[in-house]
């Protein structure tokens, strides 16, 4: 399945809030300017295109879950790469708050159409009838590997451009991957993303609470 | 007030049309462009770097000073090459080679040139070696490596030792930078540094491209 129809507002407040920029800040009414005068132009340079397809997981599943009926949901979400050329090209122009504010732009619409995915991904698992015991996502629940694996399910190359270096890591950028793994109750559906399992602590859209362990060294 | 430290504080509030007013008055006046730029210029940004580890502004409040102050140079430049004027070092600055991050090594680099040094970014996904033919071509000073994953991280320490096989690695100062990326992670590869934040590393390489000249002195 290919979804390029979203509807997404980027939200404004989630944007500052990526960046970092409250409203006692002394720049704020300066940022909301930046911000208002380059919405228009991201919005054209934003490309967005999820892909879902059912595929084999194999090895790549970790030990602890249990893969039912041996297949995946792999999903991969893209906003392509004018948006992230762009931001480059700000900052090498020494435009740097517009060069961060058109990535965190990037980045939030990005997030919301994850959430749009529920309803594609819900109607897939209906036609199945299987439900979603739990959503993977590499590196911390899955190796960086599944990514290379999910980009080959959904034919991401040839439907939507997308590509993978040696590393595992996606061009464009700004393109995420989940993997759904099934369920045989359709009822059961986990399918949003696991803040208290990510290792991204410092995220600002972080939803729990986190427990840091300081390590001072030698 | 002097016109020197009305630079600095238009600078540090990111006025961008009234810093650049500024040191054309400035220049206009007869003001040493070397004065304009280390009192002026320079000055408002050390004082927005200890602002920023002290959580009093935060990444936006840096970007906009640095904004003003490359406007305020796009004026100098020109006045500070008739002069000879040096910067403060030079830095190699690129992300290894598999990895297409770029977002926070712009932040460094961005940070590198508001505190005077000259910047050569060589982009990301970039093989070792263009770390060290970029070095080796514009006689750098420090080398500074980013990576953001974990599956690149490993990419810093080929640059590395693709360095010490060369024979210049004492040549240069290695910084290295990314999320996966600590200051064990740093010692056990062999850079020389770590920087947790894009102002800190500019800090860590004035204060380490000083030192590594006073040693050949």
């Amino acid at each position: 399945m290919k979804i390029t129809k979203f509807e997404i507002k980027i939200c404004r407040e989630s944007v500052l809030n990526l960046i970092n920029c409250h409203h006692d800040s002394k720049i704020y009414e300066t940022v909301i300017k930046e911000y208002e005068e380059a919405l228009e132009e991201v919005y054209k340079k934003l490309h967005p295109v999820a892909l879902l397809s059912f595929g084999m997981l194999g090895d790549l599943c970790p030990d602890q879950y249990e893969l039912w009926g041996g297949e995946a949901l792999f999903g991969i979400t893209s906003v392509g790469d004018e948006i992230s050329t762009w931001s480059s090209e700000l900052f090498a122009t020494g435009d740097y708050l517009r060069g961060l504010l058109v990535d965190a732009m990037a980045d939030d619409y990005l997030f919301q159409m994850d959430h749009q995915l529920a309803e594609p991904i819900i109607s897939l698992c209906r036609q199945k009838k299987c439900g979603v015991s739990r959503r993977l996502e590499a590196p911390q629940d899955i190796s960086m590997a599944v990514q290379k694996t999910a980009l080959e399910t959904t034919d991401g190359e040839a439907l939507a451009g997308i590509r993978i270096t040696e590393s595992m890591m996606f061009n464009p950028v700004k393109t995420t991957c989940q993997v759904y793994l099934l369920d045989e109750n359709p009822k059961h559906l986990r399918i949003v993303h696991d803040c208290s399992s990510c290792p991204n602590v410092n995220c600002k859209m972080r939803k729990t609470v986190v427990n840091i362990t300081v390590d001072w060294g030698d | 007030m002097p016109i020197i430290q009305e630079i600095s504080q238009f600078m540090q509030k990111g006025q961008t049309k009234q810093v650049k007013a500024l040191v054309q008055q400035a220049l206009d006046e007869g003001y040493d462009p070397k004065e304009i730029l280390n009192d002026g210029l320079l000055e408002g940004m050390m004082i927005i770097g200890p602002k920023f580890k002290k959580n009093e502004i935060f990444v936006p409040e840096v970007l906009v000073a640095a904004r003003a102050m490359n406007a305020g140079m796009t004026i100098l430049e020109p006045k500070l090459a008739e002069t000879g004027a040096e910067p403060v070092g030079k830095v190699v600055i690129g992300t290894v080679k598999g990895d297409l991050h770029d977002i926070g090594k712009n932040l460094v680099a961005m940070m590198f040139k508001s505190v005077g040094f000259e910047v050569y970014d060589i982009g990301v996904d970039a093989e070792a070696q263009a770390f060290i033919d970029k070095a080796e071509e514009v006689d750098a000073d420090v080398i500074c490596i980013s990576a953001l994953l974990t599956t690149t991280i490993s990419k810093m320490e080929e640059c590395i030792k693709l360095m010490k096989e060369k024979g210049v690695r004492d040549k240069y100062i290695v910084m290295v930078g990314g999320a996966p990326v600590n200051n064990r992670f740093a010692r056990q590869i062999g850079a020389d540094y770590y920087t947790p934040d894009a102002t800190t590393a500019a800090e860590v390489a004035i204060n380490a491209t000083i030192k590594a000249r006073n040693d050949l002195m």
